[in-house]
């Protein structure tokens, strides 16, 4: 028996019939992981939509009642109308900036370059709901700030002005929005304006154009792919936003689609599957936007010709339109970053509402409060835990998935990336009611892992997109020869793939822990008292009219994203919005 | 030291074959070159051979032992193959000498051993004085020898290369051909080694295989390819070559082939009857021109309709019988357009091929 063992042990030249390998069990856990974080809530939803409610929940019985109201009465359908317009004049503003400005930092010699990147791109890594805080601070109608200044210069000056803006209105939905879409514009047009082949512009000079007739007749043409990708994508993300149209809508008596669908599964009487059946138009929506977006992402590759030679075109001069032009980009970075900080931290500093800035006004109580309240800082806790948790998890899961995908290129592997990167075509808010209904009878129904799988179902199509282009530009040969060395896939996995990927790990770990803190349309429906967040907390205070309590909370919460970007560009030289447009 | 021998090799993708069925026996310490063009199989063959790739049909056995076979293969890692890829593959993030040495630590060989190997292995390629360096500040030709002494380090039986040479410039691919085939010589290890120039295959080969379309068309010394085509696909991929379509007159001592109406040509015996159809190939610098009508069999007149100097060589074209010719004369000798001349080719210098 034993020179038996012994003969079938041969090292080198033993035969070896297909065997689990560590490879094989990895590839199961990670397949039906993500399966039951993303598919299963899904499932959860669209069939929670066939059943007849009652105020607490669901009745056991099938019904159409609520599919057929969603879908055919005039008062879903406005909502639905309501939420269709105001992301189509949300992408419409957003897409003009961001590529006006693109096209200032990618073609121009404009001051500042590339430095103007990380200006332009700051808000995306800000929640736009601590920016609407900021935005209500600055602009209510009698106690914003800017009325304020305004107003008070203008008595000085000997006349009464009134209120120059007012947040709490369809243009102020439609303001904050913008802000906050505008990097997208930005980061999925800017890198092509950059590798565009500079000799097809060159060409059209040499063909007698002016530089703006070269702009207008060959760039903006075959940019218009890249243009209207862009456009689809911010159009998806912006129908799906609750939040912000909620909190003014409900005051200016506004309503969209998603808000509904917030009602509907929150607010005593439940109206479960109509929540659900609305939650299925918001995924007809969205998959219908992402498909005809890669359709054209298709047609804009093929189109696109970049120029190989790392030529670039030689900026245009704008003249006397370059200090407008930084003025204009700064502008923006003014009001989309620097004055809602600003603002947020002298109103979270404040004992209650004014306008006369009195010293005896200001109060450092709010922060004391946060730290010392248990809910507050088990809110930080959770916060930090489940950004690192869902960054790490999103990272590792991702990328194997991607690495799946890319190097062994079996139906399988094909089959798990496509359903990982499924979730960037659900809104947060249907996840959201999907989970929560998934895992109702469940001991994690509200806790704080419940946070953690949604955010892991939310951003992992990130983690598997960017690290799939990361993988794309390794070549194989470099594990191949750590086989040929002596590495099992494993191996080569760890000792090579992984650490030439660490840049694009490092991008991947840092933006989903930034977007899970700043996660709000899921957050809402599924944290609890037991369980909660900081962007939840801002949402509650909102709610209930706390709104200094809230800007402190929103002042930590932007802290801790600014310190996380600040850190990855720093210590990991990573910038996560190079990473992102690659991906 | 080992023997690699490649059964009925088959490998398919889906419907798509790339390598049908090769026999190749590769003896210890031989350099054989794969050569063929692209899409000919000869990477995949390769590739089946260092396991990274399974087969679909027939055997690879190294040093006796089968590694390959349909559904069963012994990982490339458990095969002790080194391979120098076509990128070089040299890892990014590691110094030279732990690119070297990361098979070596993997097998957890006594420190000693591991810093013995890593002199001895640098020392090979030249590169003594770069251990400590990272990869990223070497250049092409340097980072070709990080592969060749990573994949030497490690002992292995056989030594497989995938195009090593293909991404450095001309020059320093011209002299890395020679160096190459020097340390192979040295080493004694089994080598295989892929390319698609022919010029580099004569270099280092001791058998050149000639792949097409996944199948061997020939396989023999760099000189009997050249020299003995057996397939009108050797002759063209092998060499500049001219190929005549004619008809067998006569054979008995020699073979004599009617080319065009009025002009025939002597080639050395052949197993041919009158009135088989048959390519007829010589090579350009087997013929000979003159002014005057040149001695002995297979001379005959001709025009010249260009004629450029290229150094070493002047090529010629002519034209006899309405068929142009192309010839290379050396040492170079330029004749104007135009002019009548004579040529002659050796009868020795003719292969005949059944069409």
């Amino acid at each position: 028996m034993m020179t038996q063992v012994a003969v079938e042990r041969r090292p080198a030249t033993g035969m070896t019939a297909p065997r689990i390998t560590g490879e094989t069990v990895l590839w199961l856990v990670l397949a039906v992981f993500i399966t039951v974080v993303t598919i299963v809530p899904l499932l959860y939803t669209i069939d929670s939509a066939f059943y007849q409610e009652t105020p607490f929940g669901l009745s056991p019985r099938r019904s159409l009642t609520a599919i057929v109201n969603v879908y055919t009465s005039a008062r879903y359908l406005s909502y639905l109308g309501a939420a269709l317009l105001l992301a189509g004049i949300v992408t419409t503003i957003a897409l003009a900036m961001g590529i006006l400005m693109a096209f200032l930092v990618a073609r121009t010699d404009i001051r500042g370059g590339r430095a103007l990147d990380i200006v332009i791109i700051m808000p995306l890594f800000l929640s736009p709901f601590t920016g609407l805080i900021a935005w209500i601070v600055l602009g209510s109608e009698n106690t914003g700030f800017v009325n304020a200044l305004l107003g008070a210069g203008a008595a000085r000056l000997g006349f009464d002005l009134g209120p120059v803006i007012n947040i709490w209105s369809y243009a102020g939905i439609v303001w904050v929005m913008s802000l906050f879409f505008t990097p997208f514009a930005y980061l999925f047009t800017v890198n092509n304006l950059r590798a565009m082949d500079s000799s097809l512009e060159e060409a059209a000079r040499m063909n007698g154009a002016t530089p703006l007739q070269a702009i207008m007749k060959v760039t903006v043409p075959i940019m218009t792919p890249a243009f209207f990708a862009a456009g689809l994508l911010i159009f998806v993300l912006s129908a799906e936003v609750y939040t912000i149209p909620g909190i003014i809508g409900s005051t200016t008596g506004f309503t969209t689609l998603p808000w509904q669908i917030y009602i509907d599964s929150t607010v005593a009487p439940l109206h479960r599957a109509h929540a659900a059946a609305a939650g299925t138009v918001m995924l007809w929506i969205t998959v219908g936007g992402v498909i005809i977006q890669r359709r054209i992402t298709r047609v804009a590759e093929r189109f696109v010709t970049v120029g190989g030679k790392g030529q670039r075109a030689k900026p245009i001069a704008l003249g006397r339109w370059r200090a407008p032009a930084l003025a204009f980009v700064l502008a923006y970075g003014f009001c989309a970053v620097l004055l809602p900080l600003v603002a947020l931290l002298v109103f979270s500093l404040m004992k209650y509402s004014s306008v006369s800035f009195s010293a005896d006004l200001f109060t450092t109580k709010h922060y004391v409060d946060l730290f010392s309240i248990g809910n507050t800082r088990l809110a930080l806790q959770n916060t930090l835990m489940l950004g690192l948790l869902s960054g790490a998890v999103c990272m590792v899961a991702g990328t194997l998935i991607s690495y799946m995908e890319m190097r062994r290129k079996t139906v399988l592997a094909s089959i798990v990336a496509f359903i990982g990167v499924l979730p960037v075509a659900v809104p947060g808010l249907v996840y959201g009611i999907g989970l929560l209904w998934t895992y109702l009878r469940t001991p994690i129904y509200g806790t704080v892992w419940i946070l953690l799988l949604a955010y892991i179902a939310k951003f992992i199509p990130y983690a598997i997109v960017v690290s799939r282009s990361g993988i794309l530009q390794i070549n194989r040969e470099l594990e191949e020869s750590a086989r040929m060395s002596g590495a099992s896939s494993l191996t080569a996995l760890r000792r090579i793939t992984m650490p030439i990927l660490k840049p694009t790990l490092a991008a991947i770990f840092f933006f989903v822990m930034l977007m899970s803190i700043k996660e709000l349309s899921a957050s809402v429906l599924l944290a609890s008292q037991r369980g909660p967040v900081l962007s939840v907390l801002t949402w509650s205070y909102m709610e209930s009219g706390n709104f200094q309590f809230a800007a402190a909370v929103g002042v930590v919460q932007s802290m801790i994203m600014v310190a996380l970007v600040v850190i990855t560009r720093l210590a990991f030289r990573v910038n996560l919005e190079k990473a992102l447009a690659k991906g | 030291m080992s023997r690699v021998q490649i059964k009925k090799l088959v490998k398919k993708y889906g419907a798509v074959t790339a390598v049908a069925g090769i026999d190749l026996d590769v003896a210890e310490g031989e350099f054989v070159v794969l050569l063929g063009p692209s899409g000919c199989g000869k990477t995949t063959t390769l590739r089946c051979i260092a396991g990274l790739e399974d087969v679909s049909g027939g055997s690879i056995e190294v040093g006796g032992h089968v590694v390959s076979e349909p559904d069963r293969s012994v990982p490339p890692e458990r095969r002790q193959i080194g391979m120098v890829f076509q990128s070089y593959a040299i890892w990014p993030h590691m110094t030279v000498a732990q690119n070297v040495t990361f098979g070596l630590k993997l097998q957890k060989l006594p420190a000693e051993v591991v810093s013995r190997r890593l002199r001895s292995a640098l020392e090979l390629v030249g590169l003594e004085d770069y251990a400590e360096r990272h990869v990223s500040q070497l250049s092409g030709g340097q980072q070709q020898r990080v592969a060749l002494a990573r994949a030497v380090a490690l002992e292995p039986k056989v030594l497989l290369f995938d195009e090593p040479l293909s991404n450095l410039d001309a020059k320093l691919r011209e002299r890395m051909r020679f160096e190459l085939r020097q340390l192979q010589q040295r080493l004694g290890i089994t080598s295989i080694y892929v390319t698609h120039d022919q010029q580099e295959a004569m270099v280092v080969a001791d058998r050149i295989v000639l792949m097409n379309k996944g199948e061997v068309e020939q396989i023999g010394p760099p000189v009997e390819l050249y020299k003995k085509p057996r397939s009108r696909f050797s002759a063209e991929f092998v060499g500049l070559t001219n190929i005549l379509g004619g008809r067998v007159l006569a054979s008995g001592g020699r073979t004599t082939v009617e080319i065009a109406p009025g002009w025939a040509l002597e080639a050395e015996a052949g197993e041919f009857r009158p009135g088989d159809a048959v390519d007829v190939i010589f090579r350009p610098e087997d013929i000979q021109t003159s002014l005057n009508p040149l001695a002995g069999p297979n001379g005959f007149p001709a025009r010249v309709k260009s004629s450029f100097f290229l150094g070493n060589v002047a090529d010629l074209t002519l034209e006899t019988h309405g068929i142009e010719l192309r010839g290379q004369l050396s040492p170079p000798q330029l004749w104007e357009s135009g002019r009548e001349i004579f040529a002659r080719v050796d009868p020795a210098a003719l292969v005949l091929l059944r069409r």
